[in-house]
């Protein structure tokens, strides 16, 4: 068991400030994940060389993998900071941890991002089921066991962004909506409810940043921590908006 | 509201999906099919200069051929290689980071592009617009096959003797990046096009496509070497 974990942070003063990199050294308690680290640093934010500095900021509501804000990068790869486990760390690097900030959003301090772009997004492809009304629409329409069934995984995504930054087509300056908003449009157009809207989201998905900025490199469905099936989602609005293509091209 | 108001799109956004339609579709038709007549005629060379030079004399009779080579050559090439680069030039590659199968897949495809580019400017300039590139032999109106041979074999550029292995090479890397572009786009197309519509018709749709690259290739060189062999 080792007694210290060594935690390398890169940090970032504000929105367009410069960044730098501190290392922290803490006790190492058994079961500890990458939150507990940071809560570590908070309570006593002094660095390796003895230097007192500033708490590290991060993000963090749910601590059980259900919210997405603590997403960042640990080790190089995207995950969430509150289920990753020091133990499991020292696996792929014994000697520290590096965390970073996620890399396709802007950084409003050290290791919390902005990530509005996704909500944005969201509302492009209008994610909800249109179901408000001022007086009492009645039970809504059965929903087979079987499609429930299909429909569920996609009904995980929890917005943490984990398909975007792992997505060489999703960048900083492009407007790709990224799996995530592919894999919900699926979700939305397959409610029977949800589909009045199809036509809709099927447009955006044909827009500039829409599905064809896909590049099919699939890392969307490698790092998502909630397996959520993006492959077939994306493969799914591909079908989905070539049959609405041709309709439109042939219909009018 | 006035008309003034109304945000202007720019073109290329306003068309944005049926011109990624269209780079997709380029690739296959007339693009990829073209590869596959190009390599038909080109084994030829297997049998020989006899069957070589019938060959290629039967294409070179065909009608409208300007309009053929031009509108379903090198119009829709020259499409698929600018607006695909534009594209490339837009991503992050990641492989390093994200070393999945698909992930280095995506890589080559990208690589595989720009490579089979730069080969297909080289290959053109030499044979097609031989004046520039292909050396003095090229002058003389001659037999086919022996003008492709000594392209391959003893090329001449710019008072430069080139070695017959580097040419050879050279062809073998760039047909090699092309045959990959092109059954590697097979399977994307076939994803973009709704086709395959999950990961398990991925999976073996990737093998069909494994089968057609590793078959054109073995095609490819059998004309590359049937050049060598007949003197
Ligand atoms: S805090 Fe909610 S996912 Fe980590």
């Amino acid at each position: 068991m080792p007694e210290y974990v060594t935690v390398r942070v890169k940090r970032q003063d504000g929105l367009d400030s410069p960044s730098y990199w501190e290392t922290f050294r803490i006790a190492y308690q058994p079961r500890m994940n990458v939150t507990t680290c940071l809560q570590q640093i908070a309570l006593n934010p002094v660095t390796l060389e003895g230097r007192k500095t500033t708490p590290v900021a991060y993000d963090a509501a749910c601590l059980e993998e259900v919210c997405g804000s603590c997403t960042m990068n640990i080790n190089g790869s995207v995950r969430q900071a509150c289920s990753t486990l020091v133990e499991a760390l020292r696996k792929e690097n014994p000697n520290e941890i590096t965390l970073e900030p996620m890399t396709k959003y802007p950084v409003m301090r050290d290791l919390a991002v902005d990530r509005s772009r996704m909500f944005r997004d969201l509302k492009r492809i209008k994610a909800w089921i249109p179901v408000d009304g001022y007086y009492d629409l009645g039970p809504g329409p059965r929903i087979s066991p079987k499609l429930q069934h299909q429909l569920y995984p996609y009904s995980r995504c929890m917005t943490c962004g984990c398909c975007t930054e792992a997505c060489p087509q999703y960048t900083k300056d492009n407007r790709f909506i990224g799996a995530f908003a592919i894999s919900l449009t699926v979700l939305f157009n397959s409610h029977p409810t949800g589909a009045v809207l199809k036509e809709d989201r099927l447009k955006e998905l044909m827009e500039p940043g829409g599905i064809s900025e896909c590049g099919q490199a699939q890392n969307c469905l490698r790092v998502c921590p909630k397996s959520v099936p993006n492959v077939t989602g994306i493969a799914q609005g591909y079908r989905q908006v070539t049959a609405q293509w041709f309709k439109n091209l042939f219909s009018r | 509201m006035s008309a003034t108001e109304t945000p202007s799109i720019p073109w290329l956004d306003r068309n944005h999906f049926l011109l990624r339609r269209m780079h997709s579709l380029t690739g296959i038709i007339p693009v990829g099919a073209f590869l596959i007549e190009h390599l038909l005629t080109n084994s030829g060379s297997w049998y020989g200069a006899a069957r070589y030079n019938k060959d290629v004399k039967w294409i070179q009779d065909l009608p409208f051929l300007f309009v053929l080579e031009w509108g379903f050559i090198f119009l829709p090439l020259a499409f698929h290689a600018i607006y695909g680069f534009v594209i490339a030039l837009g991503a992050q590659m990641n492989a390093t980071s994200y070393p999945y199968l698909n992930g280095w897949r995506y890589t080559l495809q990208r690589i595989t592009a720009y490579i089979t580019l730069s080969f297909l400017i080289v290959h053109l300039l030499k044979f097609r617009f031989a004046w520039i590139l292909g050396g003095p032999v090229f002058a003389e109106a001659a037999d086919w096959f022996v003008l492709t041979r000594q392209g391959l074999l003893h090329w001449h550029v710019g008072g430069v003797y080139v070695p017959a292995w580097i040419t050879l090479s050279f062809y073998v890397i760039g047909l090699t990046a092309a045959v990959y572009h092109f059954a590697n786009g097979i399977w994307t197309f076939a994803i973009s096009w709704g086709v395959l519509g999950g990961p398990d018709s991925q999976r073996w749709f990737q093998y069909v496509c494994l089968l057609v690259g590793i078959v054109m290739c073995l095609w490819g060189y059998i004309s590359l070497w049937g050049f060598v062999i007949h003197g």
